[in-house]
């Protein structure tokens, strides 16, 4: 893109003549990349025309016009700097939209302001906000930062500030060896001991020029776990810590498929079978006794090396993790052991680490509030369990930066992010599988402030100083002497959120309290909300809100924890709206759920409550503005916050109010395309079965009567029963019941009786207006009883 | 004599694009003529119906606001009670309900009453006065208009700036009941029918396109149409080319067109234009009344016509090529405008548009260039028709022009594609 060179001239001669009065111009970038600094480097040369420049910083989301007039009138200046971000598709549409309708306000602003934003945000601006775009007196399309800075000294500029650059960040050097496969009495011992030799030594040369803090060993460290090959491992690695003069407590080590005594091994269970068997597994370490002792030798020797009350791999949940303080970061290191049920060349698909085992890891790393955090396993995440493997991923993406592991032998480094935060993965070659093969290991350094990894890859060649670098891993990366710089996906770690429920947020105001108190209190608050989510739930509603009420709402009270007060209030607005007591739960969303989630800056837990703001409207028929709801508040919020698991859920209830508009295709379309497969890709199984039921409700109105009666029988049914949803379960049974009516086959009659008498049952007990509707099905069945 | 600068400086603010003439005052920049035909058509309709309900569409810039403030005024002077109701000011127009459009209505109404109380009936004052003490939950009974719409409006600003707020309060409202705002507002209007009312909505051009659609289009109840009194309401144009707008302007009695369009610049006989004298001169006199209270000599007369011609009769970006200029001959250090600087004004508003230029406007823009005419209710004519690209004109029938920036950028396009 070109620009005019007289732009500046004029701009400057246009912001002469405007000081003082109300006009609104463009500055136009080539992209979003150089926003900043052209606008730094802009306000300095203005700066020199001379006028007098106010730099508003970059443009809020929620901010328009109303806000620019209020800015420029408090703050007094020639001129207006101001930066338009780029937004995420939906957000963008919203802010346009604003734009346009405020524009009445730029008739208040203060002086000339002088927005700042790229080509994109113009084709957006000029689409979204038409009538915006024709107030703008003039758009000029800007020099680049390098032009500009160019230019600057001959308009004046004398110094420029220079991007404000930290010190340089003392990083956290660590090594990553992996799939050691030590053996004695091999013909090869020579070439073994030529090769890991020859790695102590380079370790010892480098010792100067890259000080190892940390030392990182994932599995397969023998060749099949027993005790004399463990005294080769030993041996090695003590003289691992004596070259690098790193301490035993910064060594951390998880055992492999081939540190498992396979003898031991054979007869016990092979591998897991649901994520129920998952859950008693990994929380009673009763159950883990035997697959424990399949790992002797290893925890034996490593224990003896390292310390007696190591993690080690066997570790499970907080248990796993250990803290490690290094030059002002607070380290977090799990160690996971991924072979427990690893046994013969079919591990694959076999494997556990147990979702249980992760999150509680993940819950004590949020709570000690580590900087950083390492996942040490074996496997990849392929070989685990397809019952588990992409939440366990999942659970990782949200909580760890780096996971390092070893096994295939091969290096693979990649860094993954994602909506929920995402990993740098370090895959390691093997450092000892013979010297004919490949053997290697990664020199990494760590900074955490930064939010970044540096990996030095490094492979045994033979020669006089056989470990050199290994300029096959980052071909592309010459520049960086074959290294490259990986950034570490920014995430929020924060305890799972039923605990957070009763604990995050505890001691705001709880001052009084005593450390002991408040833990007893917490963990009594705690055991009682998840008592009264499993009554709400089985439907016993009254005895759910006393327990909310009256026990729930005075211990979050007395612990000043605002978050598990409006978790609480918000459960009790649930019911309210299932009792179609619609007056009470706006009442208590509005003024208790909104405004504590608006205090507490919690946008997921405002765009929860707005959804179902939403839901009470559509029920009173006021469609429309429910859509406005979820369109233009609750979608882009959560899309702003890459909580696609909710989006999922408002796009649901955007289908339902689709659908009660008679837009069933569209329903249809949206619960197939967008809402089902999220729910299937997040293994949100609580989730399903309710959209699936809101998919047999559009096809009974399309009359494909067979269609609805298989999915509710099918798919929907026999799950909730499972989850003993009693809300669901009751709605979808009369639903079903309702269906089989309508399509009249005799024989259908027995079922649905009975599913009318359930459900009748249930909606007795908790009180719902659909009770009046079932009996009326049960007087329409008798009715058109046979003759 | 005041120095150049100050000078230029008044010229440009006065040509800004979001400058907004003072009204009334005696340096009223407000030319009667502009829309002529246009307004006498209200004004006759207002007169011959007192109940009477139009609507006011245009493409942005082409002068509705300042023409419906005007009518205001002298509305008022014929001793009539006009609300004006400035939507932008009031509510959330992004998000507009009609709760919140009656409430603003009913404020403006109360406001212009006070000081004539005794043409409002007790029962009327009483139902506002419960109104909001229904919904604000206050216990002092208010009885004076100007008390009840001072409440109102506080009440308002918190809706507009409160979306949990405006949500719940709508929520509270039931249609055709003593809760809806609407129903109040009838009444009021009924007991005033004395003073002949007239409502005027202002801003509902600014909601956004599937809202207004929703509001004029799909609902059965249209804006005010029920109501006593008469009303004018400015729409966005974009409901006009809708197909479905037929049947909407049924409900409503606009003599012609609802589209209040660019000056004319030409004649147009269904084949050829010729230059419009009349238009020219309207123009020309909007300029004088801003230019000659600066100095009549910062434009030659050669100039002003240059800048008309390039502006092809849109108000707005006929100041922007003059404000334009005004920064081009000051930056050149000259002493007044000439037309060269309106040419560079012109070369930059087609550079502009060069930069929004996507190939799929051509055929278009070819069509409207050779026959003024062009298909208005696709998506793409929507796009060019809002963003100034095209100008639309009535002469007994709609036609079409580009104004000489794009008029340019064709003659570009066209003969790179040679």
């Amino acid at each position: 893109m070109s620009s005019d060179p007289h732009s500046l001239d004029e701009l400057k001669a246009r912001l002469d003549l405007a000081s003082g009065a109300a006009t609104l111009l463009a500055g136009l970038c080539a992209d979003d990349g150089v926003l900043e600094r052209t606008q730094t480097i802009l306000a300095e040369i203005l700066r020199a025309m001379p006028l007098d420049v106010a730099d508003l910083g970059i443009c809020r989301y929620e901010a328009g016009p109303a806000q620019w007039a209020a800015d420029t009138t408090r703050i007094k200046a020639g001129v207006y700097l101001m930066a338009i971000k780029p937004f995420s598709k939906l957000e963008a549409g919203v802010f346009a939209r604003r734009l346009n309708a405020e524009r009445e306000h730029l008739r208040r602003l203060g002086g000339p302001v002088l927005l700042i934003f790229s080509q994109a945000t113009d084709e957006v601006l000029r689409n979204e906000a038409p009538d915006f775009h024709t107030w703008i007196a003039q758009s000029y399309v800007l020099p680049s930062p390098g032009e500009l800075e160019a230019i600057a000294p001959k308009l004046g500029v004398v110094s420029l500030p220079k991007k404000p650059e930290a010190p340089p960040e003392d990083p956290i050097r660590f090594l990553h060896i992996s799939d050691l496969h030590l053996r004695p009495g091999r013909v090869k011992r020579y070439d073994q001991d030529r090769v890991l030799k020859g790695l102590l030594d380079f370790l010892e040369r480098d010792r100067e020029s890259f000080p190892l803090d940390l030392i990182l060993v994932t599995g397969d460290l023998a060749q099949s776990g027993k005790a004399e090959e463990y005294a080769l491992v030993s041996e090695f690695l003590s003289m691992l810590m004596k070259n690098s003069s790193v301490p035993t407590e910064h060594v951390f080590v998880v055992p492999g498929n081939h540190d498992i005594d396979r003898d031991i091994g054979r007869w016990l269970l092979r591998s897991l079978g649901s994520d129920k068997d998952s859950i008693e597994f990994f929380t009673d370490k009763q159950n883990r006794r035997f697959h424990e002792q399949k790992l002797g030798a290893y925890l034996a020797s490593m224990r003896g090396l390292l310390g007696e009350h190591r993690a080690l791999g066997v570790g499970v949940g907080a248990g796993a993790v250990e803290m490690v303080h290094l030059k002002g970061h607070a380290l977090a290191i799990a160690s996971f052991h991924s072979a427990w049920f690893a046994q013969g060349d079919d591990d694959e698909g076999q494997l556990w680490l147990g979702e249980p085992n992760i999150k509680e890891a993940l819950d004590a790393i949020a709570e000690k509030k580590a900087d950083f955090a390492i996942a040490l396993m074996h496997h990849p995440f392929e070989h685990l369990s397809e019952v588990e493997r992409d939440t366990v991923e999942s659970w990782c993406e949200r909580g760890f930066d780096l996971v390092v592991r070893g096994h295939l032998h091969k290096s693979k480094p990649r860094s993954l992010a994602t909506q929920r935060g995402g990993f740098v993965e370090l895959a390691g070659p093997a450092g000892y599988q013979g010297s004919q093969w490949g053997n290697g290991c990664f020199l990494g350094e760590i900074r955490a402030k930064a939010g970044s990894i540096r990996l030095r890859p490094y492979k045994y060649a033979s020669g006089p100083d056989p470990w050199v670098l290994n300029t096959e891993v980052f071909p592309d990366d010459e520049k960086d002497n074959y290294c490259r710089t990986f950034e570490v996906p920014v995430k929020i770690r924060t305890k799972s959120s039923r605990i957070k429920a009763g604990g995050v947020g505890a001691g705001e105001s709880g001052k009084t309290l005593t450390e002991e108190e408040k833990r007893e209190l917490l963990g009594r608050a705690q055991a009682q909300f998840e008592k009264a989510e499993r009554l709400e739930r089985i439907g016993q509603w009254d005895e759910a809100l006393r327990l909310w009420k009256e026990e729930l709402l005075p211990l979050y009270e007395r612990l000043g924890d605002t978050r598990g007060r409006a978790a609480t209030m918000h459960n009790i607005s649930l019911i309210a709206i299932h009792r179609g007591q619609d007056d009470d739960a706006t009442r208590i969303l509005r003024e208790d759920v909104l405004i504590a989630h608006e205090r507490l800056g919690d946008a997921q837990g405002r765009a929860a409550a707005m959804n179902n703001i939403a839901h009470i409207l559509y029920k009173k028929g006021r469609f429309e503005e429910a859509l406005r709801i979820l369109r233009e508040d609750v979608l882009p919020t959560l899309e702003r916050l890459g909580d696609k698991l909710t989006q999922a859920v408002a796009l649901g209830t955007i289908a339902e109010i689709l659908r009660e508009q008679g837009k069933l295709d569209e329903a249809l379309r949206i619960l197939q395309q967008n809402v089902l497969p999220v729910l299937e890709r997040f293994q949100a199984h609580r989730w399903t079965p309710e959209f699936k039921g809101d998919i047999a409700r559009i096809l009974q109105r399309q009359h494909r009567l067979d269609e609805a009666c298989n999915l509710l029988r099918r798919e929907v049914l026999p799950i909730l029963a499972n989850l003993m949803d009693a809300y669901l379960l009751t709605n979808y049974r009369k639903l079903l019941a309702d269906i089989l009516i309508q399509r009249g086959h005799p024989e259908d009659r027995p079922e649905a009786a009975q599913l009318l008498e359930l459900a009748l049952k249930d909606a007795l007990i908790m009180r719902i207006p659909l009770a009046e509707e079932i009996r009326t099905l049960q007087q329409k069945l008798a009715s058109t009883a046979p003759s | 004599m005041k120095d150049v600068r100050e000078k230029f400086r008044r010229l440009t603010q006065v040509f800004d694009p979001i400058y907004k003439p003072e009204e009334g005052g005696a340096d009223s920049s407000y030319v009667p003529e502009t829309h002529e035909d246009y307004r006498r058509q209200l004004d006759a309709a207002l007169d011959l119906n007192d109940n009477v309900k139009l609507l006011v569409a245009g493409q942005p810039g082409c002068g509705k606001t300042t023409l419906l403030r005007h009518m205001a005024r002298s509305l008022r002077k014929e001793g009539r009670i006009v609300a004006f109701v400035d939507l932008e000011a009031y509510t959330a127009v992004q998000d507009l309900d009609p709760v919140e459009m009656y409430i603003a209505a009913l404020t403006e109404l109360l406001t212009e009453l006070d000081g004539r109380r005794d043409s409002i009936s007790a029962k009327s004052l009483e139902e506002c006065c419960s109104w909001l003490m229904q919904m604000l939950g206050s216990s002092e009974p208010i009885s004076e208009p100007g008390h009840i719409a001072n409440s109102l409006r506080r009440h308002l600003s918190n809706l507009r700036d409160n979306p949990s707020l405006r949500y719940h309060q709508r929520s509270l409202v039931s249609p055709g009941k003593a809760s809806d705002p609407f129903e109040i507002l009838c009444h009021v209007l009924s007991d005033l029918s004395a003073c002949r009312p007239v409502i005027i909505l202002d801003g509902l051009d600014k909601i956004p396109p599937e809202r207004a659609q929703k509001t004029f289009l799909d609902d059965k109840k249209k804006p005010m149409t029920d109501a006593p009194g008469a009303a004018i309401l400015t729409i966005p144009i974009s409901v006009v080319y809708e197909p479905t707008f037929n049947v909407l302007s049924e409900r409503y009695f606009n003599a012609d067109s609802a589209v209040l369009p660019a000056v004319r610049l030409w004649e147009f006989n269904g084949q050829t234009r010729t230059r419009s004298d009349k238009g020219f001169s309207i123009l020309r006199n909007i300029v004088a009344r801003r230019v000659d209270p600066i100095d009549p000599n910062m434009m030659l007369p050669k100039t002003v016509e240059k800048a008309i011609e390039g502006s092809a009769g849109n108000i707005r970006e006929l100041a922007r090529l003059i404000q334009a200029g005004a920064v081009k001959a000051y930056a050149r250090r000259k002493t007044c405008i000439d037309s060269e600087d309106i040419e560079a004004a012109i070369g930059d508003q087609r550079e502009s548009f060069r930069r929004a230029y996507k190939p799929d406007f051509l055929p278009l823009l070819e069509r409207v260039h050779k026959e003024y005419k062009m298909d208005d209710s696709t998506e793409i004519a929507k796009q060019l028709l809002y963003g100034l690209w095209v100008m639309e004109y009535r002469n007994g029938e709609s036609w079409y022009s580009l104004p000489d920036p794009v008029e340019q950028l064709l003659e570009r396009l066209q003969r790179n594609q040679r």
